[in-house]
């Protein structure tokens, strides 16, 4: 018989390139098992996508979200057609032109297809001028039409400004003020979750007594009463830092407490002994020992997280105690559509709440794929 | 030993060529390979094996309590019912979580784990969690029901049975709290009681008292009672016969004593000899080398080759032993004794 | 065996944790885990402790390593010639301290970090107490872990693609590293399958006569700790009641506990009969524990100064050489029956 233990390695008929298996390191493990969980790795994708519209937001919209088409108030969305009335097929697509009269009763619009006026979508158009990011000056964008014509993807609101564009501009301010949301109430909530966790005895006790009572007031209220406190003459940035500072004010509570456990059972762990009785310094227990086993969880906690940010922004600036006009986000562009009168002949309008819940889904989906994913562990052992 | 002839008479259960396994995304697991074990009305039988050989899934695929993937891949278990002469219900056909499975389970069948707050709620008084696995077993009134509860409770050996009748679970120590799961195990007063490592978790002075609870109980109740552990002490002190799994397979099975004193399999005696002696002074304990093979893992031929000593290169590589009966009632898979078959023919 | 070449010495060690309660969390207790426990452990050997579930074994090794602080007492660790004071080291000594006394942990899992590779956990005590440069651990681990038995070429892989068994044996590397004199070894085998246990064990009986180290081997299974020690010291809810060498404690028990213990042991034996001695009612509250004999209620022997009265460790060895403590008013008069009584 072989003097040497038997490796599994070669029990398991697992061949010797399978040594980079064994030699893998968290993450490595982390990345083969999310891999796995198909639907996080579309919604990676998906959010990739409104990450990359949101950045080059200027290319990708038609329009600037500012610019009035005051002949085209509240029109309906422009359908893309390939095939054109005469049955004959177009490689280019394009939509038609509208008509509109005007309603005498009510006074307002009502538009009709006009079939007589094609007009072809072209892709790399000139078109309005922009400075993205304040410093490219250009007049590219994906799509658009000719001189001329136009094109309203997800129709027009109130003021004729298309809305298509405007949910393109929204996302930037929506998407990244719950990530900086996120990264300061993770931030806090790490702090404070750590020295609960880590010192434990009486500073425990007060942080978390003071998390309970942050977590026992209802939220709504209290975000209109922080809102309130905002001065009115702040400008959109002031504005937009002020709703930050204030979700993650109230959002950090859940991530401190899943600091302060995940440190309270990893601390009590024998390694973590065996590491002092090492000659391990405390700095180095923590940044070896303690983090590490930690970094994961905390991420996909902050991807989880991120939802709850976005909802909070959305319903602040739909009851308009979050950010306002000119500043455009999901929420502030889905308050127009509290009017039921623009409901009833205006549905499109609630198109940046379809936005919404396809992203809270995406960032929820992609929170459960790294939760799985955090421990790679636990499905190797036993 | 006058009781093991009577034990060879009525078969209780009968597993036929059980195959087990659990289908997970990275492989399948077979937990129990090509098992045959025959259960004998009013014995008691031990399991033995180490950590994932499948001696706890033998037992889950008995009571149809296989834990999700888990399925029964092949092969049948049969229940011989006790007084209806030559009746065969086919367990293994049975619906899990059918009626008639669920009856057996709580009239006929029993288990006690290792851990007692896995079997008891901690919401109800143990009181009220006996009487009501009574009510369900047999046709007695609460009043009734209560009375046979404080009655088992002092059989079990819980003192002030009366009082201790309507406590929460929570109240009780650890030893308490594994005697109520055995009262609750016994309301039935079940054909068959299966115990899942019943005392690993629990300290050698109690252990023993379980374990002579155990021996007594079986007795008076005349059940069979499959005894699950890795210890075997506490097999030599409960079982009858013996029955010793590795990887999945049953390598070998006998009588207590034949188990002791003439061990076949070399995994049975590796076993035997890897425990120190306590009434003897040093010797060095024989190890069995190697690991216990990864679950996933598919092993060419016997699956104890890559840690046996005494393997046979073309022959113990090939393919899976077959049992052989190398004396009275002693069975064995592993080639070695394949000669002894031969000479026999 | 020189029995004056003490490597440690323990003098009326206690650990007391205190117990909070309420919202103000006032002290409102004491679990006296460990109360007034004196032994050695000479240099070379094997002193077993034994004792069940929550009866303070570990809190003992814990507090010689200086993993918790002890309420009360003293530790003395004789290093060739030096006596050290371990309860007042602290910062650079006790770093000192920690080359040479070492331990091993219970649970193989919990006790190597998975986020580390094999060469990172084995080489920490190396780096941190030594200061080795990268090369010289990288060696150091290598050899090491062929020591232990495993292949020096899996130092880069991480604990995951590691059995118990051989994850015991990383740990055991981790604890040889820097040449120790002494090694806690706390229940090493009692997660470990039966067959891996008589491996563990083996390597441990080499590694003691290649390195000449002394073990405190704390465990519950008698017949493991019979096996592998020299003496043996049977702790009950935090005192010591019996401290001997191997073969006279299962031979001449003196201890009342002592017996009921080896009476429960099953023993695998082909005609094994179980004839434990019952203990009454449960192992008292550590935090509550009963006056005088804290074995008293569940002793058949018990009398009147038992209730009253705390026993002593004394001696009643018959020779000098062969001392028997134990912690009993009638260690003298009563006639306990032995291991080949049961």
């Amino acid at each position: 018989m072989d003097q040497n233990p038997v490796q599994p390695a070669e029990v398991d008929g697992r061949a010797e390139e399978d040594e980079e298996f064994y030699m893998a390191s968290q993450w490595q493990l982390m990345w083969w098992k999310f891999k796995k969980h198909k639907i996080a790795v579309t919604a990676v994708l998906i959010l990739l996508l409104f990450f990359g519209v949101a950045i080059f937001a200027d290319f990708v919209a038609p329009y600037q979200p500012r610019s009035r088409h005051t002949g085209r108030v509240l029109a309906p969305p422009h359908s893309i057609n390939f095939l054109s009335e005469e049955g004959g097929f177009n490689l280019r697509p394009f939509v038609y032109g509208f008509d509109y009269s005007i309603d005498m009763q009510t006074g307002s619009r009502i538009y009709e297809v006009d079939q007589d006026n094609k007009i072809p979508i072209y892709f790399f158009v000139r078109g309005e001028e922009y400075e993205l990011w304040g410093v490219l000056s250009s007049d590219l964008h994906l799509f658009g039409t000719e001189e001329g014509g136009e094109i309203f993807l997800l129709g027009t609101d109130t003021m004729g400004r298309d809305l298509f564009s405007q949910i393109v501009f929204g996302a930037r301010i929506s998407l990244s003020i719950a990530l900086l949301g996120v990264v300061f109430s993770g931030l806090l909530g790490m702090i404070m979750g750590g020295i609960s966790g880590y010192f434990g005895g009486k500073i425990d006790n007060i942080i978390q007594r003071v998390s309970e009572i942050l977590r026992s007031f209802p939220t709504i209220p209290l975000w209109m009463a922080l809102s309130a406190a905002i001065p009115p003459q702040w400008t959109p940035v002031q504005e937009y830092l002020g709703i930050v500072l204030i979700l993650s004010l109230i959002g950090w509570t859940s991530l401190g407490r899943e600091v302060r456990g995940k440190i309270l059972s990893i601390k009590n762990e024998d390694f973590v002994t065996s590491a002092r009785l090492d000659g391990s310094s405390t700095p180095r227990i923590i940044r070896l020992h303690l983090l590490p086993s930690m970094v994961s969880h905390i991420i996909a906690s902050l991807t989880l997280a991120i939802p709850r940010m976005i909802i909070a922004e959305t319903s602040l600036s739909f009851i308009g105690v979050g950010l306002t006009r000119p500043a455009i986000s999901w929420g502030v562009l889905l308050e127009q559509s509290q009017q039921t009168r623009h409901l009833i002949s205006a549905p499109w309008l609630l198109t940046p709440g379809i936005f919404v819940v396809i992203v809270i889904l995406s960032f929820n989906f992609m929170g459960d794929g790294l939760r799985d994913a955090a421990d790679p562990y636990s499905s190797l052992t036993e | 030993m006058t009781a093991a002839v009577k034990k060879t008479d009525t078969k209780l259960i009968e597993l036929s060529n059980l195959h087990v396994n659990f289908k997970y995304r990275q492989g399948t697991v077979r937990a129990v390979k090509e098992a045959n074990l025959d259960i004998f009305s009013g014995e008691s039988l031990g399991l033995v094996g180490e950590s994932g050989s499948g001696k706890s899934v033998t037992a889950q695929s008995i009571l149809g309590i296989i834990p999700t993937p888990g399925e029964i891949a092949e092969g049948e278990i049969y229940y011989f019912p006790e007084g209806e002469d030559g009746k065969r219900i086919t367990l293994s056909d049975l619906k899990s979580k059918g009626k008639e499975f669920r009856h057996l389970r709580a009239r006929k069948f029993s288990i006690i784990f290792q851990e007692p707050m896995s079997a008891l709620s901690p919401i109800h008084t143990i009181g009220n969690q006996i009487i009501e696995a009574m009510m369900l077993a047999r046709s007695v009134n609460k009043k009734e029901a209560r009375n046979e509860a404080v009655k088992l409770l002092r059989k079990v050996g819980i003192p002030k049975a009366e009082e201790r009748i309507d406590e929460y679970t929570f109240n009780l120590s650890g030893g308490m709290r594994q005697r109520a799961m055995i009262a609750m195990a016994l309301a039935g007063e079940p054909e068959f009681l299966i115990a899942d490592e019943p005392t690993t978790a629990i300290d050698v002075t109690i252990q023993a008292q379980i374990l002579e609870l155990l021996e007594n109980l079986q007795k008076d109740f005349g059940m069979s009672l499959m005894m699950i552990t890795h210890d075997l002490g506490v097999i030599a002190a409960v079982a009858e016969r013996v029955a010793v799994m590795y990887n999945g397979y049953i390598v070998e099975k006998a009588f207590l004593e034949n188990i002791f004193n003439n061990p076949l399999h070399p995994y049975t005696k590796g076993l035997i000899n890897s425990i120190p002696d306590i009434k003897k002074t040093d010797r060095k304990l024989v190890s069995i080398e190697g690991v216990v093979p990864h679950p996933y893992a598919r092993i060419k031929g016997c699956d104890f080759r890559p840690r046996c000593e005494k393997s046979i290169e073309g022959i113990c590589d090939q393919s899976f032993p077959s049992e052989i009966e190398c004396e009275k009632d002693h069975f064995v898979r592993c080639y070695l004794y394949n000669e002894l078959e031969d000479d026999k023919k | 065996m020189n029995v004056d070449n003490p490597v440690l010495e323990i003098r009326n060690l206690k650990k007391y944790f205190p117990r909070y309660s309420g919202i103000f969390r006032r002290k409102t207790g004491e679990v006296k885990a460990v109360d007034d426990i004196s032994f050695k452990i000479n240099s070379g050997e094997t002193l077993g402790l034994v004792g069940e579930s929550g009866c303070g074994k570990t809190t003992t090794g814990r507090t010689i390593m200086r993993d918790l602080d002890p309420t009360a007492g003293e530790i003395y660790f004789h290093d060739n010639g030096k006596v050290i004071d371990v309860v007042k080291l602290e910062g650079e000594k006790l770093r000192e301290y920690w080359k040479k006394a070492r331990m091993i942990f219970q649970d193989p899992y919990s006790s190597l970090n998975p986020r580390m590779t094999v060469l990172n956990i084995v080489g920490e005590p190396l780096k941190c107490l030594k200061s080795m440069s990268e090369k010289e651990i990288k060696n150091k681990v290598r050899n090491l872990l062929e020591t232990v038995g495993l292949d020096a070429r899996h130092a880069e892989r991480y604990p995951f693609s590691f059995s118990g068994g051989q994850r015991q044996r990383i740990g055991i590397a981790r604890a040889l590293a820097l040449d120790p004199e002494l090694i806690v070894c706390d229940e090493p085998v009692s997660a470990l399958d039966v067959s891996l246990q008589a491996q563990v064990i083996n390597l441990l009986e080499e590694l003691q006569e290649e390195f000449k180290l002394a073990y405190l081997f704390i465990a519950h299974d008698l017949g493991i700790v019979k096996h592998i020690s020299d003496r043996i010291a049977v702790m009950y809810v935090g005192k010591l009641v019996e401290v001997t060498d191997a073969e006279t404690l299962f031979n001449f028990p003196l201890h009342p506990y002592t017996e009921a213990l080896l009476s429960s042991v099953p023993r695998p034996e082909a005609d094994y009969e179980l004839n434990a001695i019952s203990l009454e009612g449960e192992v008292p509250d550590p935090l509550d524990r009963p006056p005088g004999c804290c074995f008293h209620p569940r002793c058949r022997y018990s009398q009147e100064i038992c209730i009253n009265q705390e026993p002593e460790l004394k001696n009643y060895g018959q020779n000098e050489k062969n001392p028997h403590f134990a912690a009993c008013h009638f260690a003298q008069e009563i006639n306990l029956r032995n291991i080949d009584d049961f």
